[in-house]
This record gives C-alpha cells, sequence and structure tokens, in this order.
C-alpha cells in the first residue's frame, strides 16, 4: 500500500493542492467580496465562506436533494438535472452539515478519487510519462474548479474513470455499476459507452462466455441508467418526458441548425462576453482530443470525447461547452502529449493554476 | 488441402450469442431497475396538488385570452384579458409578452417588469393593484406567473372537491408566508375557472375562455397610436 501510494504520491498531491487553491480563491472572493454584484441565482447562499461554489446549477441541484423534481411548465425548472449528486447529498444528510458543506466535501473528495483513477487509466492506455503528465495537468485544468463546485462532475469524474479502468481490467460487473453511476450524474457519461463497447470488443476473444455478456451489459450499462431517469420522472412527476420539457425551458432544444446559430448568437449585439471563453474552451478541447491521436489513442475514445463537446452546441449555444468538456478524458491526453518534457510542462502548468484561480474567482460573474 | 476448422460447432455458438446478450440484457435491466429504485427511495416526490397546479399552469401556457366575470361592490363586471407583445417602449427597443385586460372603458398593459393604463398613449401604473386585477381576470399571464411562483418555491398546495354549480371541481389553495391563492380547476382538462385572492378579500371571479365573438368586441380595438407598440400575438 505504501509502494503504491508513494508511487502516486505527486498525482495526489496534484489533486488535492489544486482543490486547495480552488478553495482558498473561493475563500478570498467571499472575504475580499470580489468581484460584488448581485447573487447571481434566487435562494443561494451568501454567508457561508464558501457560498460561490454553490452558484448557479448547485442552487438546482440543493432544491432536488431538499424537495424533489417537479418540473414547472413554461419556466426554469429541474427535472433538467441529473439524480446522483442529490441523491448523495440527501444521503449524507445523516452527518449533521448543511448541503452546503456536504455538496463541497463531496465533489472535492470525489475529484481527488477522480485524478487517481483516470492516472490508472492513463497508465493502462499510454507511456507513464504522457499518463503522469495529463493526470497533473488535469488536476489544475483551468475549468476544473466546476469540480469543487457542488456539481456532479467531481462524482461523474470518479465514476466514469473506474468504470473505463475497471473494463480495461476486465472487471465487467465493477465497470458497469460504475458506467451507470456516472450515467445517473450526468447524460454525457453516455457518450463513454462507445469506448467501453471497444474495449468489450477487443477483450472478447480472451474472456470467457459470461465475461462476454458482462462485457456487452457493461457497455449498455450507462444507456440503462440514463433511461432510468426518464422513468423515475414518469413515476414521479406523471411524465415521462419531463426531463426534455425541463430542458427546452433552459433553452437546451436540440435542432439540425443549432449548431450554425451557436455561432451566430456569438455576435449578437447584448449576448454574455463570457460565451466568447466557452467558444474558446471548445475549440481548445477540439485541438487537444486531436493530440491524443498523436499518442496513440483509439478512435472510439476520440470521438466519444468529441461528441461530448460538439453535441451541446446543436442545442443553438457554446454556452457551458467549457464546463461540459471537463469530462472529454481523451483532451487531458492529448495535453499530457504536448507537454511531456518537463521545460514544457511547468510553464503550462503554473499557467493553467493562475487560469484557474482566476477562473474560481469568476465564478459569481458567468454560469460556468 | 486441410483446412482449420472452428472448434465450436454452429449451434454452439447460437448457444453462446444467446447466453451473452440474455447476460447483458440482464445486467442492464438489474442496473435500470436500481437506478429507479435509487432514485424511488431516496427523492422526496411532489405533493398531489403541486401536480395538479403544474398541470393547471401548462394548461395557461396554452391559453390566449380569457373572459372574467365577478362581483365588485355587488355589481357584476366582466372583463376580457388577451395575450400580447408589447415594445419598444421608452429607451427600450425590446419586445416583452403582457397582457391586455380590459374592462368597460379601461384598458390595462401588464408586463412581468411594470404596468401601463392604455388611453391614448401608456402611462405606468404604480402600487400592487394593476397586477392583483389581472390576476382576478385570469390574464393566462398574470396567473401563469402567480402560480409558477408558488411552484419555483414549492409552496404548499392544498386541494379539495368543491361542487360550482352541481359540477365537481377541484379547489386549489396556494399558501406562502404573505402571500395566497385559491383556484378552482376543471379536474380534467384543468383550466382554471374561477380564481380568488384571498388576503385582498375579493370575491370569486369566474373565468372561461375567449369566443371569437368576445375577442371581436370594440372595445379591444387599440388607438392607431398604441397599436405599434401594443400587438395581439397570433
Amino acid at each position: 500500500m505504501n509502494a503504491w501510494l508513494r508511487e502516486r504520491r505527486a498525482i495526489l498531491t496534484a489533486a488535492v493542492g489544486s482543490r486547495v487553491l480552488v478553495l482558498a480563491a473561493a475563500a478570498a472572493g467571499h472575504r475580499l467580496h470580489w468581484p460584488g454584484g448581485p447573487v447571481p441565482v434566487h435562494g443561494a447562499s451568501t454567508t457561508h465562506t464558501l457560498s460561490i461554489l454553490s452558484y448557479w446549477d448547485g442552487v438546482w441541484y440543493r432544491t432536488v436533494a431538499e424537495q424533489g423534481y417537479l418540473l414547472i411548465p413554461g419556466r426554469q425548472s429541474d427535472p433538467a438535472f441529473f439524480p446522483l449528486f442529490p441523491i448523495v447529498l440527501r444521503a449524507l444528510r445523516g452527518l449533521g452539515f448543511s448541503f452546503l458543506t456536504t455538496g463541497i466535501l463531496v465533489a472535492n473528495g470525489a475529484f481527488v478519487i477522480g485524478i487517481l483513477a483516470f492516472y490508472e487509466l492513463s497508465r493502462r492506455l499510454l507511456p507513464a510519462d504522457v499518463a503522469r503528465a495529463s493526470a497533473l495537468i488535469a488536476a489544475f485544468f483551468p475549468m476544473s474548479f466546476v469540480f469543487s463546485m457542488t456539481y456532479p462532475e467531481g462524482l461523474v469524474l470518479a465514476a466514469l474513470t473506474l468504470a473505463l479502468v475497471f473494463a480495461l481490467d476486465g472487471r465487467w460487473t465493477l465497470s458497469a455499476v460504475a458506467g451507470a453511476a456516472a450515467a445517473l450524474g450526468r447524460p454525457e457519461a453516455l457518450f463513454f459507452a462507445l469506448p467501453l463497447a471497444a474495449v468489450a470488443v477487443s477483450r472478447s476473444r480472451v474472456s470467457g462466455r459470461r465475461a462476454n455478456g458482462r462485457a456487452i451489459g457493461a457497455a449498455f450499462a450507462p444507456l440503462a441508467s440514463v433511461a432510468a431517469f426518464p422513468l423515475y420522472l414518469g413515476w414521479a412527476l406523471h411524465n415521462v418526458s419531463a426531463w426534455s420539457g425541463a430542458q427546452q425551458a433552459w433553452g437546451r432544444s436540440f435542432e439540425l441548425g443549432g449548431v450554425v446559430d451557436a455561432f451566430h448568437q456569438l455576435f449578437e449585439p447584448g449576448q454574455t462576453p463570457w460565451l466568447w471563453r466557452d467558444a474558446a474552451f471548445c475549440l481548445i478541447y477540439l485541438a487537444l482530443i486531436a493530440a491524443a491521436r498523436r499518442v496513440g489513442i483509439s478512435w472510439p475514445w476520440l470521438v466519444a470525447a468529441a461528441a461530448l463537446v460538439l453535441l451541446p452546441l446543436a442545442s443553438g449555444t457554446f454556452m457551458s461547452d467549457a464546463r461540459f468538456g471537463v469530462l472529454a478524458l481523451p483532451a487531458y491526453w492529448g495535453v499530457g502529449a504536448l507537454t511531456r518534457r518537463r521545460i514544457v510542462r511547468l510553464p503550462v502548468l503554473v499557467l493553467s493554476a493562475a487560469l484557474l484561480v482566476a477562473g474560481t474567482m469568476t465564478i459569481p460573474l458567468a454560469n460556468p | 488441402m486441410a483446412r482449420s476448422e472452428s472448434p465450436i460447432q454452429p449451434t454452439g455458438w447460437l448457444r453462446l450469442a444467446v447466453a451473452s446478450v440474455a447476460t447483458a440484457a440482464g445486467l442492464a435491466a438489474l442496473l435500470a431497475g436500481a437506478a429507479f429504485a435509487l432514485q424511488a427511495v431516496t427523492l422526496p416526490r411532489p405533493s398531489r396538488g403541486q401536480l395538479i397546479a403544474a398541470q393547471t399552469l401548462r394548461r395557461l401556457t396554452g391559453q390566449d385570452a380569457v373572459v372574467s366575470r365577478a362581483l365588485v361592490r355587488g355589481r357584476p363586471v366582466a372583463s376580457v384579458c388577451v395575450n400580447v407583445v408589447v415594445g419598444p417602449l421608452g429607451g427600450d427597443a425590446h419586445h416583452v409578452k403582457a397582457s391586455l385586460l380590459i374592462t368597460g372603458r379601461r384598458r390595462l398593459v401588464e408586463t412581468r417588469f411594470a404596468s401601463y393604463r392604455a388611453g391614448s398613449t401608456l402611462r405606468e401604473e404604480d402600487g400592487p393593484l394593476p397586477t392583483i386585477r389581472t390576476a382576478l381576470a385570469g390574464c393566462p399571464r398574470a396567473l401563469e406567473r402567480r402560480v409558477g411562483r408558488f411552484l419555483d418555491d414549492r409552496a404548499p398546495v392544498a386541494v379539495d372537491t368543491v361542487f360550482l354549480r352541481g359540477v365537481r371541481r377541484l379547489r386549489l389553495s396556494f399558501h406562502r408566508r404573505d402571500s395566497g391563492l385559491s383556484l378552482i380547476v376543471d379536474p380534467r382538462t384543468f383550466a382554471p375557472v374561477a380564481v380568488r385572492i384571498p388576503r385582498v378579500r375579493t370575491s370569486w371571479s369566474y373565468l372561461a375562455p375567449a369566443e371569437p365573438r368576445d375577442l371581436a368586441s370594440p372595445s379591444l380595438r387599440l388607438p392607431r397610436r398604441l397599436r405599434v407598440i401594443v400587438k395581439e400575438e397570433a
């Protein structure tokens, strides 16, 4: 165990250190009252030192944890948010912490596990130096502050990377459970059914008969889990399409011409300039996913990651694409491939850390 | 020439494929069931009242015009309310959704942000009264906002059965710290048929969908200057 930990000490230090940086930046923002202005979402806490980490969608996840789902026609409502994170918050109520504190503990704890699991995943697919660089940069990635917010991304990162590690190790039942958990946190996890299926196919020759069936089952597990959500809404709200109804109210209805609309929206007068951050990160993710090909990452992984970044644009906006992309794992392998050399990696890490702090402190200004 | 043969016979392959698909389907179904059960066991469900209120809201979002009848100081008063779009207003070039309420000769335009008395021009009206008037007149948008706010706050909604002119209806009573609303709705369509604001101590207003003849009323014809900024929705 000690040897295992020693080997991963740098990764663990980066994961914990980056979270300390994010929490310190959030606390500094609160203490310095910078940036000022009104609370961006009605009902968000402002008294907690780490309040800003619970802004925006965090308020909605707390509402689901406290009161469950309710579709409110014609208005933005909570069935747009997947249930894993509120379920965990509710389950940990007994600890005696507020939903905000519990949410921050869960999100950050899961992120640390997620980065360690991501390193394990990278080691199974890439040379050791690229795996190490990828995990280090993933920990300090500029948008990774969302993993510290009361959002499900931290949990999904942990579940998704564990599902993929288990699949590569041929532990299909565990992979299926972790994949199902990831998809219950964010629907984007569904895209990784593709690499899971690819792993299942490539291992089918060495697996036994029962393992073969379980491998296919593991690939379908995220789909089964995602399907359980509308079924639950159908039972609880008497409306199987409550999720898509709520998505429409949030401006997330998918259309063929959506991508063109997304570009038009960038130039519309009166639009928030923060949309450009999302558009820039969209390009960065795509470039990094392409760079991952250089280290031999296979097509199913690249297609899954590209779909994760590009599909949201079909809803007619770049809004939040910078956040959606944090789960595009091959993008970190791309940056790992580009920063194998220490002389390149160090400045990139410093720049990432600086942008991470800036991103954290500006949470009140822009919906990530 | 010798040919290499698979050690597994065709029937063996079929059995293997069936077993694999059955295992995969079983595992996926088990996980879907577990995911469903996890949500059902841990997350609270909305009350029956909240679900009926949400259905009423859905109904209101599809309604364009309504007529209402109420007793005001012992005299029957009829109103027509239609959905309109207002703008540009002042320095703001945007168009906003609004309600146009016509009671006798009085015309009131209400948006989310402000209320206006419509004469030959629009004059802003202060205070809560215009908002109360539009809600009591059953203006779909005004009621939608009011009911939506109660549901946003997850205010408790009491439901009981009442008989209105011998017909079975549902009465929804919304309560929040400083406000309340009572709605009587049709249990089949969830269309509101009567509304009352308990704290204002008004009588019930009885609502019905507007007929074409209500919308052909001369009082709905706005002066030309106003027609530029207040447009009836198609």
